[in-house]
């Protein structure tokens, strides 16, 4: 937290399954890139267009492009669920002192 | 250059399976994009705070670039069908020449070479026949091998445009890159653009063709060749532009205000005249040349300059500048009358090639005479359209002459009504490397007398319609000098009438068109007829009929003879 006034909040468990839903954009980049053979079909074929030159250029920094953005996806959701972590670290770990305060087991 | 063995080769259904997984492959993107966006918004009503504003607006933003991403390659697959088209028209014109010419003496060797077999000679009679047969095959593999050369070119330079934004910055550091501060600004002497793009190596004038093809398009100086590669590039990606801003103003509805309105009128007329010319770039069929964008702007009106057949290989060379109305929106008309004196010159002379070429490079007037007090004088009545496209009609011609390759072609520079006197004007002031004038339903070209010109007298043809009403386009201080009766002396609105003998031209015969209309009042009074000169204008436009004594005899003007009808 930073900041004067500021605060936050969090439904753990809802920003968990939120985070985790994210695989599935993932999980569809990478069907969507494993299944993108045919972005290449004019390999092979049609000796002297530069055009396939272009196309196979072309398809590569798109497929560049996907595994790029698909690990942005990826880092944000590690991010996120780091956060949740360390959010609910931070309350077990203050729930438990007050708890072992009310407890007299210390101070 | 695609050769003719590898158009033969070609497998243009591979780009079109390629384009059917681009289409897959961009709706994932573009899908998955507005799921980030989505979970984003989620995370927002289960997570408040500071990191919860850091952690939404990051989705924002990542779900932008996946959108991003999803417009740029989206243009990908209409790329590839494009290009699928034009290649296989071009494979399925030289399939159909071999095939047809199989069962004949007329040989095609794999390289695509046209000969004849001893087979030809056997009945002396039939050599002619053969002979002729083998120069249009030769013509339609040409035109095939060309069209498919300069799909090729623009699918690869359009290809290169649409790559991702960070690899599009790294090819700017290309080894062959050419910084844009060397590229010669428009409007530099054709010889020196010339001498420039010929001291590039092939690598570099690739990758301004691939890169910079808005740099590179409209400059004369430039070959033909890769002058269309780069304006075919150009023309697509504003076509995209323009379709995408039709389809945001059409969602509008009701909603748009009268300056949309206008600029949807704008936009959708300019597509009209790139559908034409899309068109008429993938026709290779039988009887046509290739055609060659040899410029393209969508600037003001839009202007186009498309040339049937390459005029850096034709004996001949028509320039034809079109008048007022004269716009990128227009231009599928005009292309028929190129196409049309291709066929009237290939008749007067079978021996030579010809290339016509369609100007629209200048802004013409949109009307004959604006009622507008607004826009008073911005019509064919005033000659500023004609003065300022000049120095571009000037500089065109020499680049023709700069790129021409073997022999001197002979060209002619052919204006119909004002786009004759911009043709007049720019002879007049400019000198126009040109070894004949035409001069069609003309308002007048700018001088009293053909020797005015710069270009031998004898050269200097004109032809108005018996019905045209052109030559009653009176000046104005000559009609209340002479008064409303058709008095020969008087001047036309832009300068004396060329296809008067007084003159000075050659006057060639022309159809008297269709016959006059009369204009009756039906107003109240006295008059069942005003005295004011009367109105046909088909025969203003009739020059280019088929079977028309004018289109004939332009034929045998353009290929350097006389006019033969009368």
């Amino acid at each position: 937290m930073s900041g004067d006034g500021a605060f936050f909040s969090v439904e753990y468990d809802q920003v968990g399954r939120v985070a985790g839903r994210l695989s599935e954009v993932t999980d569809a980049l990478a069907d969507a890139k494993a299944g993108a053979a045919d972005l290449q079909a004019v390999s092979g074929s049609n000796a002297g267009f530069t055009t396939v030159d272009a196309a196979l250029r072309c398809a590569q920094a798109w497929l560049d492009e996907v595994d790029r953005l698909t690990g942005r996806v990826e880092t944000a959701r590690t991010r996120v669920t780091d956060s949740v972590t360390t959010y609910r670290d931070t309350d077990d770990t203050a729930q438990g002192w007050f708890r072992t305060f009310e407890t007299g087991l210390e101070g | 250059m695609v050769t003719f063995a590898e158009l033969r080769q070609a497998q243009p259904e591979t780009y079109r399976q390629a384009s059917r997984a681009w289409a897959t492959l961009v709706e994932v993107i573009g899908t998955q994009g507005d799921t980030v966006t989505s979970r984003g918004s989620e995370l927002g009503t289960v997570w408040a705070g500071p990191a919860a504003t850091a952690a939404t607006g990051h989705f924002t933003r990542l779900g932008e670039e996946f959108g991003q991403g999803a417009q740029i390659a989206g243009r990908i697959p209409a790329v590839l069908d494009t290009h699928a088209a034009a290649v296989a028209q071009a494979k399925a014109t030289v399939d159909m020449v071999v095939s047809v010419l199989a069962p004949t003496p007329v040989l095609v060797s794999p390289a695509g070479t046209v000969s004849l077999s001893p087979a030809a000679y056997a009945v002396p009679a039939m050599v002619p026949f053969w002979q002729a047969l083998a120069a249009q095959a030769r013509t339609m593999i040409n035109g095939a091998v060309q069209a498919a050369t300069a799909a090729d070119t623009a699918a690869a330079g359009q290809l290169n445009g649409l790559m991702p934004v960070a690899t599009t910055t790294a090819a700017t550091t290309s080894s062959a890159s050419v910084p844009l501060s060397q590229v010669p600004a428009q409007g530099t002497n054709p010889q020196a653009v010339n001498d420039w793009w010929e001291g590039l190596s092939d690598e570099q004038r690739t990758w301004l063709l691939e890169n910079h093809p808005e740099r590179i398009g409209n400059l004369d100086g430039i070959p033909a060749v890769d002058r269309d590669a780069a304006n075919r590039s150009v023309l697509a990606t504003e076509q995209q532009r323009l379709e995408d801003r039709r389809d945001e103003l059409n969602a509008l509805g009701d909603d748009r205000n009268g300056d949309q309105d206008d600029e949807l009128e704008r936009i959708n007329d300019q597509l009209t005249g790139i559908t034409a010319i899309n068109e008429r770039l993938a026709d290779t069929g039988p009887g046509k040349q290739q055609a060659f964008l040899l410029g393209f702007s969508t600037d003001g009106n839009g202007q186009a300059i498309v040339a049937m057949g390459n005029p850096d290989t034709a004996d001949n060379i028509v320039t034809y500048v079109p008048g007022t109305t004269t716009r990128l929106g227009s231009i599928g008309g005009d292309l028929g009358r190129a196409d049309i004196m291709v066929d009237s010159a290939r008749a007067a002379d079978p021996s030579e090639s010809t290339s016509a070429i369609v100007w629209v490079g200048y802004e013409a007037p949109q009307s004959i005479i604006n009622t507008d007090l607004g826009e008073l004088g911005q019509d064919a009545t005033n000659d500023r359209y004609a003065e300022a496209a000049r120095d571009d009609l000037d500089r065109f011609q020499d680049g023709l002459r700069v790129t021409h390759e073997g022999e001197r072609s002979h060209n002619t520079v052919l204006g119909h009504s004002y786009g004759s006197t911009v043709v007049g004007y720019t002879a007049r002031d400019n000198g126009l490397d040109a070894d004949e004038l035409i001069f069609v339903g003309s308002p007048g070209v700018g001088v009293d007398n053909a020797s005015q010109l710069g270009v031998d007298p004898r050269h200097v043809w004109s032809s108005t319609a018996a019905n045209d009403p052109i030559q009653y386009g009176y000046n104005f201080g000559d009609l209340v000098q002479y008064g409303l009766g058709l008095d020969p002396q008087a001047d036309l609105i832009h300068g004396a009438n060329p296809s008067r003998a007084e003159f000075g031209g050659q006057v060639f015969a022309s159809d008297p068109g269709d016959p006059l209309v009369r204009w009756t009042w039906e107003g109240p009074g006295p008059f069942d007829v005003i005295p004011v000169p009367h109105f046909s204008a088909n025969a203003h436009s009739q020059y280019w009929d088929p079977g028309s004594a004018s289109l004939e005899n332009m034929g045998q003007i353009i290929t350097g003879n006389r006019p033969t009808r009368n």
